[in-house]
C-alpha cells in the first residue's frame, strides 16, 4: 500500500521579525533583521546580549487572544495560541476539532513562569496553577484547551529539533489514519534560565550572529512560535482546501558523539539528511534550497556544513536565517519549516544575514541575498543537544 | 507490536527472575518513594556514572536491563517519554541562577537540564544513531513514546524500539507539589493504605521502565500492543462510552476485558474517574492498581505497563496489586486506564501472544 501524501493546508507564525506569515515574508525579502536589545525579558543582561525577542507583552497577547483576566498562559502558550490559530484559520478548522490532534513542540515550556514565581508561590496561592508549569505539557494542554483540541495532543522535546520532530510525529499520526488533521509545530520563549544556560556554555554572541562565518562567534537566542496544519492530499482535496506545500519526507538520527556538541564531521546531521532524501527517493541535486540549520557557533556550522558537502556534490543554495530571527530553540524547526514554504511559493530563496568572510574549512559559502529562483524542494535542518538531528523535506504543490 | 524486553527500576524489589513479579514488597511511611534499585555499576562504568544524575542512571540501566531482557544488541530507535527530565538539574541550576542574580554558572546542569538527556545518554552509550525521540507531555509521555513505536512498527517489519518512561524526585520542588495539592499535606503516608487517605494529592515516586518492542514477535514475547489512544481532556461522564468506542473499534468488547490496570493514586479529588469505571463498566472484572507501590510520577504508568506484561506472562495478578476479589479463569486482554489530575488520559489493550 502507497503511504499517503501529506500536505500542508495552514501555517501561522510569530517571530521577531513579524506577527504573520506575511510580516514573516516581507522581513526575509528585504534582508530585515529582528535581533536587537532585549526590552521584555526582566534580565541583567539585557544590554550585552542581543536576541530575537517579540516585542509584545503578555498583557497584550492576552487582549488580543480574548483571554480571561484570570488565565494561566505562559508565554511560551500565548506566543503558541497566537501562532497556531493562525494556521488553524487558513486551514478552514475552526470548529468541530474533533478529528484534529495537536504535536507541539517546546524545550523550557513555561520556565518564565516557573523562574519568576519559584521563591514567591508559598505567599500567592492564586499562582499555584502555575506550579504544574514546570512540566512541558502544561504549555501544551493551555493551548489545547484555547484552541479546542481535546483528543490526541502530545509535546515533544528534543531541544533545539522539537520543532522538527513534532512536524515527523504529526505525518505519521496522519498516515496511519489517526487524524484527519494535525497542528504541528513548536513554541518557545524567551527566559532567564535559557539565556544564562547558554551564555554558560559560552556559546552567546554579544554581536550580531554570523551563520556560517569564519570569524562567527555565537549565537544569538530568539523566541517564536509556528505551526502546520497537516492533512492527506486527499482529505485535502475532499474538503476543497488549498494545499500549500508538500511535506516530501522527513528523518531523525542521532549524533551519539556528546551531549551538547556535534561531531567534527556531521555524522548525525550527515544521516539525518541523507535519510531524509532516501524516504523521498530524491537525489542531493533535486534539492534547490537548504535552510540550514545554521545557530552560528563555531561548532555547529562546521560540523553542518561539513556534512552538508560530504553529502552534496554539487552544493544547492544554503542559507541560514537564525541572524533575522535568532535561534529560537525549539521552535525553530518549525519558524523554518514555515520559511522553507514561503520559499516553494514564492520561488526564492532567503539571505544568510552578515556574512563577511568564508569559513577556511568549508568549500562553499552561504547565499547572502533575496533570489528568485527555481524551487522544487527544499530541505531544512534542525539539530539539538543531546545529539539529535532532523531533516525535513517540503516539495512545491 | 509485541513486547519481546520490559524492565521497570522504582521504589520496589524487582524481581529478574522470568516467573516472579517482586522480591519482598517494600512499604514505606513517607510521602518520597526512592528508587530501591542501586547496582548501577554493574551496568555502567564509574568513570562515565560520575556525572550522571539519578534519571541518566536510571534510565540507562532500565533501558540495557530491556535489550538483554528481548536479546537485542543495538535498538533501531530510541524513544522516550518523562514529564519532568532531569528535575533535580534543572531545579539546581534555576537556584544558582536565582541565587547569584544570574552570576556565571557552570554549564553541567544547565546541559543535562534538557527533557532528552536521558535518550541522548542510551544514544551515547549503545553509540546507537538511529531515530532518537522524547515526549513530554505530562502523565501521557510514557504512552506518547509508545504510540511512536506502535506508528513506526505499523510499516516496518524487523524493527525493534527501546521505548520508555523515566522520571526523578526532586526534593527542592517537593514543597511546592505540597502547596498545589499535588502532594498529600500528610508527611507521613503508608503506601500500601495509599487508598484510605481520604485527602487531596497523591505520594510521590520516580523510576524507569523500558521495553523493546517490534512488529516481530520473539521468543521472549510478553504481549502484544493492540492499541493505544490518548485523550488531553475527557469528562467523566465520557469516560465510559470512550471505552467503549475504543473496545469497539479493537474489535473487543468489555466482557472480554480479563483485567483492568487503573491508575489510582489516592487523590480524592480525582480518583473519582476511576471509580466509575470500578463501580461501573468493570465492577465484575479483575481491576488492578499499583501507584501505591511506586508512588506517583509522571511516567509511573510505565510500571503500570510493565505490571500488565508480566500478568499477561505468569497469568497471575499480584495479590498486592489487587482492588477487588474478582479471578478471571484466563488472562488474554488487558485495558490499562491513567489520567493525572483530571488532564491527560490515556487507554492501552494488550493481549496475550
Amino acid at each position: 500500500m502507497k503511504s499517503p501524501k501529506i500536505v500542508v493546508t495552514g501555517m501561522g507564525i510569530i517571530s521577531a521579525i513579524g506577527k504573520d506569515v506575511e510580516e514573516n515574508f516581507s522581513a526575509l525579502k528585504q534582508a530585515q533583521s529582528g535581533i536587537g536589545t532585549i526590552e521584555i525579558l526582566d534580565t541583567l543582561h539585557q544590554q550585552e546580549f542581543p536576541a530575537g525577542e517579540v516585542k509584545w507583552k503578555n498583557a497584550e497577547i492576552a487582549d488580543f487572544l480574548q483571554l480571561p483576566k484570570k488565565h494561566h498562559f505562559t508565554r511560551a502558550a500565548l506566543l503558541g495560541a497566537y501562532a497556531a490559530k493562525q494556521a488553524l484559520q487558513q486551514a478552514n478548522l475552526t470548529s468541530h476539532l474533533k478529528d484534529v490532534g495537536f504535536v507541539n513542540g517546546t524545550s523550557v515550556g513555561g520556565m518564565d513562569k516557573t523562574e519568576q514565581l519559584y521563591h514567591q508561590f508559598k505567599d500567592h496561592p492564586d499562582n499555584f496553577p502555575f506550579i504544574e508549569a514546570q512540566h512541558p505539557g502544561f504549555t501544551t494542554n493551555e493551548m489545547a484547551n484555547y484552541l479546542g483540541i481535546n483528543g490526541t495532543v502530545s509535546t515533544i522535546s528534543t531541544a533545539c529539533s522539537s520543532g522538527a520532530n513534532a512536524i515527523m510525529m504529526g505525518a505519521r499520526l496522519l498516515k496511519q489514519k489517526r487524524l484527519k488533521q494535525v497542528l504541528v509545530g513548536a513554541t518557545d520563549c524567551l527566559s532567564k534560565f535559557t539565556l544564562n544556560g547558554f551564555h554558560s556554555l559560552r556559546i552567546l554572541s554579544s554581536e550580531l550572529c554570523q551563520p556560517f562565518d569564519e570569524q562567527r562567534k555565537g549565537l544569538n537566542l530568539g523566541e517564536a512560535a509556528a505551526y502546520l496544519v497537516l492533512e492527506t492530499e486527499e482529505e485535502a482535496h475532499k474538503r476543497g482546501q488549498p494545499i500549500l506545500a508538500y511535506l516530501e519526507s522527513y528523518a531523525n538520527a542521532n549524533d551519539a558523539h556528546h551531549q551538547t556538541a556535534s561531531s567534527a564531521t556531521g555524522e548525525g546531521s550527515f544521516l539525518a539528511m541523507q535519510e531524509a532524501l532516501n524516504a523521498a527517493e530524491l537525489l542531493p541535486k533535486q534539492i534547490d534550497y537548504i535552510n540550514a540549520h545554521g545557530t552560528a557557533t563555531p561548532n555547529n556550522d562546521l560540523s553542518e556544513g561539513m556534512a552538508i558537502q560530504r553529502l552534496f556534490e554539487e552544493i544547492p543554495r544554503v542559507s541560514s536565517t537564525k541572524a533575522f530571527t535568532g535561534h529560537t530553540l525549539a521552535a525553530a524547526g518549525a519558524i523554518e519549516a514555515v520559511y522553507s514554504i514561503l520559499s516553494l511559493q514564492n520561488q526564492c530563496v532567503f539571505p544568510n544575514l552578515n556574512l563577511k568572510e568564508q569559513m577556511k574549512d568549508l568549500k562553499f559559502s552561504p547565499h547572502t541575498t533575496f533570489t528568485k529562483q527555481k524551487v522544487n524542494y527544499v530541505l531544512s535542518n534542525s539539530f539539538g543537544f543531546g545529539g539529535n538531528c532532523s531533516s525535513l523535506i517540503f516539495s512545491k504543490a | 507490536m509485541f513486547v519481546n524486553g520490559i524492565s521497570s527500576l522504582n521504589a520496589q524489589a524487582i524481581s529478574l527472575k522470568e516467573d516472579a513479579v517482586f522480591e519482598e514488597i517494600q512499604t514505606y511511611n513517607t510521602r518520597n518513594l526512592k528508587l530501591y534499585f542501586s547496582d548501577f555499576k554493574t551496568y555502567i562504568k564509574p568513570s562515565a556514572m560520575r556525572r550522571m544524575s539519578s534519571s541518566i542512571k536510571m534510565g540507562v540501566v532500565a533501558a540495557l536491563q530491556a535489550l538483554e531482557n528481548a536479546k537485542i544488541e543495538q535498538p533501531d530507535a530510541i524513544i522516550t517519554g518523562t514529564g519532568m527530565g532531569c528535575k533535580t538539574d534543572s531545579d539546581v541550576f534555576l537556584e544558582e541562577l536565582l541565587a547569584s542574580n544570574e552570576g556565571l554558572l557552570s554549564p553541567t546542569k544547565f546541559i543535562q537540564s534538557t527533557h532528552n538527556t536521558v535518550a541522548g545518554q542510551i544514544a551515547l552509550q549503545l553509540q546507537c544513531k538511529a531515530y532518537n525521540m522524547t515526549y513530554v507531555q505530562g502523565s501521557a509521555s510514557f504512552e506518547s513514546a509508545l504510540l511512536d513505536a506502535f506508528l513506526q512498527a505499523a510499516t516496518a517489519k524487523n524493527k525493534n524500539y527501546l521505548v520508555g518512561g523515566v522520571d526523578e524526585i526532586s526534593t527542592y520542588t517537593s514543597d511546592l507539589h505540597v502547596l498545589d495539592a499535588q502532594l498529600k499535606e500528610e508527611p507521613e503516608v503508608h503506601n500500601l493504605q495509599l487508598l484510605a487517605y481520604k485527602s487531596p494529592g497523591s505520594i510521590q515516586g520516580e523510576g524507569a521502565s523500558f521495553f523493546v518492542t517490534s512488529a516481530q514477535k520473539s521468543d521472549s514475547c510478553y504481549a502484544s500492543v493492540k492499541d493505544i489512544q490518548l485523550y488531553n481532556q475527557l469528562k467523566e461522564e465520557e469516560l465510559e462510552s470512550t471505552i467503549h468506542s475504543f473496545l469497539e473499534r479493537n474489535n473487543s468488547t468489555l466482557e472480554e476485558i480479563d483485567v483492568v490496570v487503573l491508575g489510582n493514586n489516592g487523590d480524592v479529588n480525582y480518583d473519582k474517574y476511576y471509580h466509575i469505571l470500578q463501580e461501573g463498566v468493570f465492577k465484575k472484572t479483575a481491576q488492578t492498581y499499583y501507584k501505591h507501590l511506586v508512588g506517583e510520577f509522571y511516567t509511573s504508568s510505565g510500571f503500570g505497563f510493565w505490571l500488565a506484561c508480566k500478568t499477561l506472562k505468569l497469568q497471575e495478578i499480584p495479590p498486592v496489586c489487587r482492588l477487588n476479589e474478582c479471578q478471571p479463569q484466563k488472562i488474554t486482554k488487558i485495558l490499562l486506564y491513567n489520567q493525572y489530575r483530571g488532564k491527560d488520559h490515556s487507554l492501552i489493550l494488550l493481549e496475550s501472544c
